[in-house]
């Protein structure tokens, strides 16, 4: 009996589904439902503002919303997840199976990674029908009311509601929410490869929201002693993903830059779940 | 090769700062052969889960060693061939039957044609055919136990690890669980029990080991252990007063010495187990 | 224990190394002073507490938005008849302050702040009851519209590179600012106009704008002059909407060359022969 057991990406793709399956039967994309109505009622609620405005408005607060769900998604799943396999003592079938405790931790993380970034697609796809509604009905309302520019023709408008309505860096936007509620994600998993308290998860994931949000704040007082910059360092910047501000104000972001955001939080990740798994392999269960 | 062979084995638990350590594992040296059924005895708390997280490395050991089959416990690769059911179970409460099954295979990366079959085998075995595609959220603590002991077994095992595989299961789920103990014994697997119901380990193992805080103070073959050698016990059936003093009288003049007459009663469990058995609705009513 | 330490020691280095990183994606930010947002106290005092946590958060768009939407209910109460609006006017402009403040490179605040100062809180200012003489009304209108211009010009400072703001400006001179008094505003006007229209993307009407506002400041040959270099081929590859502005072009040459009677040689529209025959 010399076998050896290998690294195995299908074992990690085994748990992984299984974790977004029990995520789905809670019923975790219900939320989502209450997410469309938001949408919808705040695309009705801006109807009085000129088309500028309203554009602007759905889109912060859409944006703003899948931002938000996003992150108490990335917080809730993952920090009930260990704690709940150790409860009902399914993680000790699970690893008295030739399963590795990485290949365990990481199918977890992917788990919830696939449940953010369904979650967050479904809300884009709400937000970009929110749009199409939007362009739909303002352009009815300058067809009979006119422009509203000085000067402006009808069809320079019209033109510009579609601007507006159709711009494609809003995906550069959603792209940088996605990764930045994966980075959290990992944060939250960190925390409960040492906590059993689900409570205690939540409580500090949303400490490390507020506290990622407020980083760039911190590491701009240049006179801040070392170690508290040292500390500060620790702390992912959740504040370089808010590209959504900039995209609705019509500030051009390159791709290059997207992509380098989007590495830093990889980078972070990774950094991330090498020290989960380094506390998670000497866990007593 | 033992199944199972420690050395020595000490497990300490930390209780935090300045409140020092609880030795939960007394060096245990407990062998368990190939192909037995050995059943490990203990109030709550004399170690016996420790034990068996240990053997799975779940927990890690303080000193001592340990192997499953000659492999370390601590690797990976001694999880091959065991299969194990912990102390009430839960499962994932949104899979179904089969859909644990086939959970459970994956991680064992089994795949392909023959997968539905061994499932259906295996269901068939515990006795769940009929709670195939139901969610185990309505399943009863005896129906969990078994889809339980169906996990274990999913990959074949030659060991098999059972903490409390009765507990908090009725009389006729507990007698079901006995017998399937006592098939897979005839199917050639090792089985390692921890139990403190001591009437049902009686009646399974071949061997048994009893662990009192730590440490095994007493271990050996089950019908060797219960066997009074001094005393002896004869069942007579419609013997009349007049008889039994003559009998009696006999014994005294060989040389023995009568300790007590009594009528010999019956187990609670034989009284239950055959009521429920003469209900004509059937059983059926604990799954 | 042990494994817990390596563990922190791995984030703390890995956070360590990753500081250099940070500065360079910020860094990459800069020139268009992207993302960063300097919490002044003067800001914070006016941002009720959980803007000021939301702002902090990330939220800076619907924090902003949230003030916007507030000041429209203000605008509302404009016209209604009541004795402290010169406290409403001042609450408008602190939000407006405000707004551009979380957002500065959002042209739309700029634009309708600087509309609501120039167009409504300085009619609203100028027939307010409050006033005890009509010169008070007056002069409180020219100092909103003031006011106006001052705003834009601080938000031009701060996007430089958008027609929008310059394209406002030139409404503002045209219609609020100027007046046959000051003709040399309209000159003003006919300037901010033309450097929107300079802009790649500025639609065609900013270049109709700026033709307007030179013949009323007095100069129809400027005008002229504009539209031919338009007709030449100038700005026109800019616009998406060539063909509507060689419509206007070609109307506008055409009175121009009439007023200015140009002789018909150098005209580029010659249809003085038309006119003779019928």
């Amino acid at each position: 009996m010399t076998e050896r057991v290998g690294f195995s990406p299908a074992r990690i793709v085994a748990v992984a589904l299984n974790t977004f399956t029990e995520s789905v039967r809670q019923k975790v994309f219900s939320i989502l439902l209450l997410v469309a109505l938001v949408f919808i009622a705040s695309a009705l609620f801006f109807r009085q503002f000129n088309f500028g405005e309203q554009f602007k408005f759905v889109k912060d607060t859409c944006l703003g919303l899948i931002s938000f769900f996003g992150c108490l998604i990335a917080i809730i799943a993952p920090a009930q997840m260990l704690p709940s396999e150790i409860e009902n003592r399914t993680i000790y079938t699970l690893l008295a199976k030739p399963v590795r405790r990485v290949e365990f931790l990481l199918g977890k993380y992917f788990g919830s990674v696939i449940l953010l970034f369904l979650s967050v697609l479904l809300m884009s796809v709400m937000f970009g029908a929110a749009l199409v509604v939007m362009e739909r009905s303002v352009t009815a309302t300058v067809m009979q009311h006119g422009p509203d520019e000085p000067g402006e023709t009808l069809a320079q408008a019209v033109q510009q509601i579609q601007h507006e309505a159709r711009d494609p860096n809003l995906a550069q936007a959603v792209l940088l929410i996605f990764v930045k509620t994966s980075l959290l994600a990992a944060i939250v998993l960190l925390f409960s490869t040492f906590s059993t308290s689900m409570i205690f998860n939540i409580a500090t994931g949303f400490m490390a929201w507020i506290a990622g949000a407020l980083v760039p704040v911190v590491k701009g007082f240049a006179w801040t002693a070392k170690w508290i910059l040292a500390l500060a360092a620790v702390v992912p910047d959740l504040g370089m993903f808010n590209v959504s501000d900039e995209i609705v104000q019509g500030i051009p972001v390159s791709w290059g830059h997207v992509y380098s955001v989007a590495l830093y939080g990889l980078v972070r990740v990774l950094i991330l779940l090498v020290a989960a798994q380094l506390v998670f392999s000497q866990r007593e269960i | 090769m033992d199944a199972i062979r420690t050395d020595q084995l000490t497990k300490k638990y930390s209780l935090g700062w300045h409140k020092g350590r609880l030795l939960a594992l007394d060096k245990l040296n407990l062998r368990v052969r190939e192909g037995e059924v050995y059943g490990l005895l203990g109030p709550n708390g004399s170690g016996k889960s420790t034990t068996i997280k240990l053997l799975l490395g779940l927990v890690t050991r303080t000193e001592g060693d340990a192997w499953i089959f000659d492999v370390p416990c601590d690797r990976v690769e001694s999880h091959l061939h065991v299969g194990f059911l912990p102390e009430n179970p839960y499962f994932y409460r949104y899979l179904s039957g089969a859909e644990t099954l086939e959970f459970y295979a994956k991680l064992c990366r089994m795949g392909g044609k023959g997968l539905n079959q061994r499932i259906d085998e295996l269901l068939e075995l515990v006795g769940l055919t009929h709670a195939r595609d139901r969610r185990l959220a309505s399943y009863s603590k005896g129906m969990l136990q078994r889809i339980g002991l169906a996990q274990a077994l999913i990959h074949d095992p030659q060991l098999l690890l059972l903490d409390e595989p009765t507990a908090g299961v009725d009389p006729i789920g507990s007698r079901d669980i006995r017998d399937l103990i006592l098939r897979l014994k005839k199917m050639g697997k090792t089985v390692l029990l921890s139990s403190h119901l001591l009437a049902q380990v009686q009646d399974v193992c071949d061997r048994i080991g009893v662990l009192n805080l730590g440490q095994l103070i007493l271990e050996g073959d089950v019908q060797t252990l219960i066997r009074d050698q001094r005393r002896l016990s004869i069942t007579v059936r419609e013997l009349p007063d007049a008889g039994r003093a003559q009998v009696e009288a006999a014994v005294r003049t060989a040389g023995g010495q009568v300790v007590a007459v009594e009528h010999p009663q019956t187990t609670l469990e034989m009284l239950f187990l055959e009521a429920v058995r003469k209900d004509p609705r059937g059983v059926k009513g604990h799954d | 224990m042990w494994t817990k330490l390596i563990a922190a020691g791995c984030l703390l280095i890995g956070g360590w190394l990753m500081l250099p990183v940070e500065k360079e994606i910020y860094a990459q930010r800069e020139h268009v002073d992207f993302g960063r947002l300097e919490l002044t106290l003067d800001v914070r005092e006016r941002l009720p507490q959980e803007l000021a946590l939301g702002v902090l958060a990330g939220f800076r768009g619907i924090a902003a938005d949230f003030l916007w939407i507030q000041n429209e209910a203000f605008w509302e109460d404009l016209w209604e008849p009541r004795t402290d609006k010169g406290l409403l006017f001042v609450r408008m402009y602190r939000n407006m302050k405000s707004v551009v403040v979380l957002q500065p490179h959002s042209t739309l605040f700029w634009e309708e702040s600087a509309w609501h100062m120039g167009w409504n809180i300085a009619y609203a200012a100028q027939i307010d009851p409050a006033n005890r003489t009509k010169a008070e009304g007056l002069k409180r209108e020219m100092e909103w519209r003031e006011r106006a211009r001052a705003f834009l010009a601080e938000g031009i400072k701060n996007n430089p590179d958008t027609y929008r703001l310059y394209f406002y400006m030139g409404i503002l001179y045209l219609q609020k600012l100027a007046s046959p008094a000051k003709p040399e505003l309209y000159c003003t006007a006919a300037d901010y106009f033309r450097r929107a229209a300079a802009f790649p993307d500025a639609p065609s009407y900013t270049a109709r704008e700026c033709a307007h506002a030179l013949e009323l400041c007095g100069k129809p040959e400027a005008a002229y002059e504009y539209w031919k270099t338009i007709w030449n081929g100038g700005h026109v590859r800019h616009f998406h909407d060539q063909i509507d502005i060689y419509d206007d072009a070609i109307r506008e040459m055409r009175r121009l060359e009439n007023e200015l009677k140009i002789p018909v040689g150098q005209r580029i529209f010659p249809t003085v022969v038309r006119a003779t025959r019928s």
